[in-house]
C-alpha cells in the first residue's frame, strides 16, 4: 500500500465538470483517457463519467447526461482515488501526448509564476519568466526591477525553488539565466549607485 | 430598529427575514474575538432552551443589510462526545425548538493549526448550508515561519475565504461585506469527504494547493513552556502566580474600594441629614445604602478577579495550569478535564458545573459537580475580605507579602484541595476500577490578549454581580430590615425597659433594644443550638441564615445588624462587623464555614438542571453543611488553642 494520493476537486465553471488537482507528473501523459483499470473504468463505460481528461497536474471529469455530483460525486471520487494509486492502469486515448518529468516541471514552474509568488514579483516591478526545464533543472529569467536587486537570489532560491519543489519533489535545481542583452552579474554598477 | 433584535431570545423575537450567521470553529481559533468585533457591545448572553450551554447572539449591520450573529460553542468535531458539542450539531440540524437553523455558516480556522481544522470543515460542509471560511492568526503563522496562500485556498475549497487578524482592524470590514453578499456565494458541487483516507487525501491536496507550510514551534512558547510545564519549576511558578493573583486583588483594589466606600458613606450622610421620619432614614440608610453598599464595595475586587482570570485565560496560561494540575488530579483518580471544570469554578460554580459537560462519563460529571461548589467563587470574596479584615490587621506582613493576601490564598487553596478530595471521593463511591478516558487539552501558543475580549470577559460577570446586588441581595436585605425592626416597640414598652424614646441621647439604646427583641433576633436565637458550638451568637446566626440564598448577603446583613446595634453610629473605615466583638476563634470558624457551606441558590439550580433531579443538589447541600459545621468547629477549637 503506497501513501494516499492527495486529491481535491475545483470547479471549472461548468456544472457537470470538476477539475481534480493531483500531484504534477503523476500520470505520464496529457489528453483524453481511453480506459482505466478498476471502478473508474466502469464509470467511464456505463456513462456516469462521460469524459476523462488528464492535464499536467489535474484530471478533469465530465459527468454523463442524467448524472449529478450530489448523487454520483462520492462514487466518482472513490474510484478516482483508487485509480490514481495505480498510474499504470491508465490507458491514453487518441491525441494524447506523453508527459515527461521535465515537462511536468515546466508546467508546475509556470503555475508558480502565475500564482502568489509571481504576483509578489510583479508588484515590485519585476518579472519572472520560465525559459525551460532540462534534466530536472528549471531555467528562469528575472527581469525588470529584479535585475540587480539584492533580494532576487533569495526570492528565486528560497521561495520559487521551495514552492516548486513542494509540487515536484524530483526538482534538481533552479538556474537564473541572464535576460537577453544583459550581463548576468549586473551587481557592481547598480549597487554602487544604491550605496552612494 | 427593533431593540429586541439584539437579545438572544429563547423563543426568538428576531425579525423574520433577517439572515442568521453562525460562527463555528475549534476552541482557541479566535472565534470569540471575531464575534465581539462583528457585534460590538450589542451581544447578549443566554442559554439554549433546555440545556445550560451558554448562547451568544448579537447583530451586525453592513450598509442596509442586517444580520444576527450567533457564536456557537467551540468544538473539534461534529461527532459529539460531550453535551457542548451536541449543541453545535443540533443547531446546525435545526433540531432545538425555538432555535431556527442558521442561514449562513462562517467557519473560523486558525492558520497555525489548519490541518486539523480542515477535517472539521469537511464535516461542516457536509451540512450543505451556505458557508464561508474565516482564516485567523495568519500573522502568527508568518511570524513562526509558515505560509498560506489565501486566494489559492479559496479556489481549492470552493467557498469564500476571508482573512482576519485579531489585533488589527483589517479584514473585519471585508468579512462583513462578504457576509452581506451571502446569497451570491458559490455552493461546492461536491462536499468533501468526511472520513477515512479520502478525507486525508482531500486535506493534503487542499493544503498543497494553498502552498501551506506549517509553522515551526513558537520560540517564545517553547522556551516559556520549558519552564512553566516543568514538574518542579512549573508547579512553583503556578503557586507564585496564584499568590500574586490574590495579592493583587487586595492591594490594587483597596484604593478603588475606598472610593466606593466613601461614596456610600456620603450617601448615608445625606440620608441621615435630610430624611425626616426615623424609620425611613433607617430603611434607606441601614437596609438600602448600608446593605447594598456593603456588597457593592466589592465591585472593584470582583472586576479585578475577572480581569485577571480573563488575562490568564486569553494569554494561554490557564491551559498550562490545567495541564500541570492533570498530574495532581490523576493521583485523585480524576482526569484533567475535571480540573478545567473546577478551575472555571474559581469565578463562579455555575459555569464550573456547566463546564462538566465536557466530561464524557456521567459519573465523572456528578463527582465533579459535587466538588465544584467548594472552589472559591467570587461570591465568597466579599465574605472573606470582610472577615479577614476583622481577623488580620491590614499592615501585618510576612516578608514582602501582606498577611491578608496570604490568608486569602490559603482559603482558596483549602477550597481547591477540598473540592478535589470531594470529587475524588464521590468518584470512588460511584465507580470502582473504571479506566479513565483519554484526556486531551490543547496548549495554545502564548498570545497577546485582545483588549476588547478581555474587557468583555470582565464586564459580563461584573454585570451579573451588579444584577444580583439589585435583586436577590436587595430583596433579602429589605426583608431582613423588616425582621430586624419588627415587632414595633411601643413607647410604653421602651419606658418600662428604662429608655426614653423621645430623648436623642437614648436613640442608640432604643435601636439596640428594638433589634434585640426583633423577629430576626428570635430566629437567630432559635437556630442557636445548631451554631452555639461554633461560637456564633444570634447576630452572626442571622447573617449566616440570610446568606443561604447568596453568600454576599452575609456582608450586607452583618453591616445592617452592626449599624442597628450601633444606632447608626458605625465607625467609619472599619469593616462591618468589627464592632460585634467576635473572637478570633469565631471569625476563623466563620471563614471555614464559608469555605464549605453551599449557600447559593443559583448553584443548586444549576446542579438540578444538569442532573435532572433535586436529589444531587440535596446531597450537595447536605454533605457541605455537615462538612462546614464540622470544619468550623475544628477551626474554632484549633484557633482557640493557638490564641489562648
Amino acid at each position: 500500500m503506497t501513501a494516499v494520493v492527495p486529491l481535491h476537486p475545483e470547479p471549472t465553471g461548468r456544472i457537470s465538470e470538476l477539475r481534480w488537482r493531483v500531484p504534477a507528473g503523476l500520470l505520464p501523459f496529457t489528453g483524453p483517457v481511453a480506459g482505466v483499470r478498476g471502478a473508474l473504468g466502469q464509470l467511464l463505460l456505463d456513462g456516469t463519467v462521460e469524459t476523462l481528461l488528464v492535464e499536467p497536474a489535474a484530471v478533469v471529469t465530465v459527468l454523463g447526461p442524467g448524472h449529478g455530483w450530489r448523487g454520483d460525486g462520492a462514487r466518482v471520487r472513490s474510484a478516482l482515488q483508487a485509480a490514481l494509486a495505480e498510474p499504470a492502469g491508465w490507458r491514453p486515448g487518441p491525441g494524447c501526448t506523453p508527459l515527461t518529468s521535465d515537462q511536468a516541471l515546466l508546467w508546475a514552474a509556470e503555475e508558480v509564476v502565475r500564482g502568489r509568488l509571481g504576483d509578489f514579483v510583479r508588484s515590485h516591478g519585476g518579472s519572472l519568466t520560465v525559459l525551460g526545464a532540462d534534466g530536472g533543472v528549471v531555467e528562469v529569467a528575472m527581469a525588470g526591477a529584479c535585475d540587480g536587486c539584492r533580494t532576487a537570489g533569495f526570492t528565486l532560491h528560497s521561495r520559487f525553488e521551495q514552492e516548486l519543489r513542494r509540487r515536484c519533489p524530483w526538482l534538481d535545481g533552479v538556474r537564473a539565466v541572464p535576460a537577453a542583452g544583459r550581463a548576468q552579474d549586473s551587481d557592481s554598477p547598480r549597487e554602487a549607485r544604491a550605496w552612494a | 430598529m427593533n431593540a429586541s433584535c439584539h437579545g438572544p431570545g429563547g423563543g426568538d423575537t428576531l425579525a423574520p427575514g433577517v439572515p442568521r450567521v453562525a460562527l463555528l470553529g475549534n476552541p482557541n481559533a479566535g472565534k470569540t474575538s471575531l464575534f465581539n468585533r462583528l457585534t460590538g457591545l450589542r451581544a447578549k448572553t443566554g442559554n439554549y432552551p433546555g440545556v445550560t450551554v451558554a448562547r451568544h447572539v448579537g447583530s451586525c449591520e453592513v450598509g442596509a443589510v442586517r444580520f444576527t450573529v450567533e457564536d456557537l460553542p467551540g468544538t473539534y468535531s461534529l461527532e459529539p462526545i460531550s453535551p457542548d458539542e451536541e449543541v453545535v450539531l443540533d443547531v446546525l440540524d435545526g433540531t432545538i425548538p425555538g432555535v431556527p437553523r442558521p442561514d449562513v455558516l462562517a467557519v473560523v480556522l486558525d492558520a497555525t493549526t489548519i490541518r486539523r481544522s480542515l477535517r472539521f470543515l469537511t464535516q461542516v460542509l457536509e451540512k450543505a448550508l451556505p458557508t464561508c471560511v474565516v482564516v485567523t492568526f495568519t500573522d502568527e503563522l508568518a511570524r513562526r515561519g509558515g505560509s498560506l496562500d489565501v486566494p489559492a485556498l479559496e479556489r481549492a475549497l470552493g467557498v469564500p475565504v476571508a482573512c482576519v487578524v485579531a489585533h488589527r482592524r483589517g479584514g473585519h470590514d471585508e468579512l462583513a461585506a462578504q457576509l452581506a453578499r451571502w446569497q451570491e456565494w458559490p455552493e461546492p458541487l461536491l462536499a468533501p469527504p468526511t472520513e477515512g483516507v479520502e478525507q486525508s487525501a482531500w486535506v493534503e491536496s487542499v493544503l498543497a494547493a494553498a502552498d501551506y507550510s506549517a509553522p515551526h514551534q513558537d520560540r517564545v512558547t517553547g522556551a516559556v513552556d520549558a519552564v512553566l510545564l516543568h514538574p518542579l519549576w512549573g508547579t512553583l511558578t503556578f503557586f507564585a502566580v496564584m499568590a500574586l493573583f490574590f495579592q493583587a486583588i487586595f492591594v490594587v483594589a483597596a484604593p478603588l474600594q475606598g472610593y466606593v466606600e466613601s461614596l456610600f458613606g456620603w450617601l448615608g450622610g445625606l440620608v441621615a441629614d435630610h430624611v425626616g421620619p426615623a424609620w425611613l432614614a433607617s430603611l434607606l440608610g441601614d437596609a438600602v445604602i448600608g446593605g447594598i453598599g456593603g456588597v457593592l464595595v466589592f465591585v472593584p475586587q470582583i472586576m479585578l478577579l475577572f480581569l485577571l482570570l480573563a488575562l490568564l485565560e486569553a494569554s494561554g496560561y490557564l491551559a498550562r495550569a490545567a495541564f500541570l494540575m492533570d498530574r495532581v488530579m490523576s493521583t485523585f483518580g480524576l482526569e484533567g478535564r475535571a480540573f478545567v471544570a473546577l478551575l472555571s469554578s474559581f469565578a463562579c460554580a455555575v459555569p464550573g458545573i456547566m463546564a462538566t459537560r465536557s466530561l464524557p462519563s456521567a459519573r465523572d460529571r456528578i463527582a465533579t459537580m459535587m466538588g465544584a461548589p467548594l472552589m472559591t467563587c467570587s461570591a465568597r470574596l466579599p465574605v472573606y475580605v470582610t472577615l479577614i479584615g476583622i481577623l488580620v490587621p491590614r499592615d501585618s506582613r510576612v516578608g514582602p507579602l501582606g498577611v491578608q493576601g496570604l490568608v486569602m490564598f490559603g482559603l482558596y487553596l483549602l477550597g481547591a484541595v477540598s473540592a478535589m478530595l470531594t470529587a475524588a471521593l464521590f468518584k470512588r463511591i460511584a465507580d470502582r476500577g473504571a479506566e479513565p478516558m483519554p484526556f486531551y487539552l490543547e496548549l495554545p501558543t502564548y498570545r497577546l490578549p485582545v483588549p476588547r475580549s478581555v474587557l468583555l470577559a470582565m464586564w459580563e460577570p461584573s454585570k451579573a454581580f451588579l444584577r444580583k446586588c439589585t435583586t436577590v441581595i436587595l430583596g433579602t436585605t429589605l426583608v431582613l430590615w423588616m425582621l430586624l425592626n419588627l415587632p414595633l416597640a411601643g413607647a410604653a414598652e421602651l419606658r418600662s425597659a428604662g429608655l426614653d424614646p423621645g430623648d436623642p441621647a437614648d436613640a442608640a439604646a432604643v435601636s439596640a433594644y428594638v433589634v434585640e427583641h426583633s423577629v430576626a433576633a428570635d430566629l437567630g436565637r432559635a437556630v442557636g443550638p445548631v451554631f452555639d458550638p461554633l461560637g456564633f451568637d444570634w447576630r452572626v446566626n442571622v447573617a449566616v441564615l440570610s446568606s443561604f440564598g447568596a453568600r454576599e448577603t452575609f456582608v450586607a446583613t452583618l453591616s445592617q445588624v452592626d449599624s442597628a446595634q450601633q444606632g447608626a453610629t458605625a465607625a467609619e473605615d472599619e469593616p462591618p462587623g468589627s464592632d460585634l466583638g467576635l473572637s478570633a476563634g469565631v471569625v476563623a470558624a466563620l471563614l471555614v464555614f464559608y469555605v464549605y457551606a453551599l449557600q447559593c441558590v443559583a448553584t443548586m439550580a444549576a446542579i438540578r438542571r444538569e442532573t435532572g433531579s433535586w436529589r444531587w443538589p440535596a446531597v450537595a447541600w447536605g454533605y457541605m453543611f455537615v462538612l462546614a459545621w464540622t470544619m468550623a468547629l475544628l477551626a474554632r477549637t484549633v484557633t482557640g488553642w493557638w490564641a489562648g
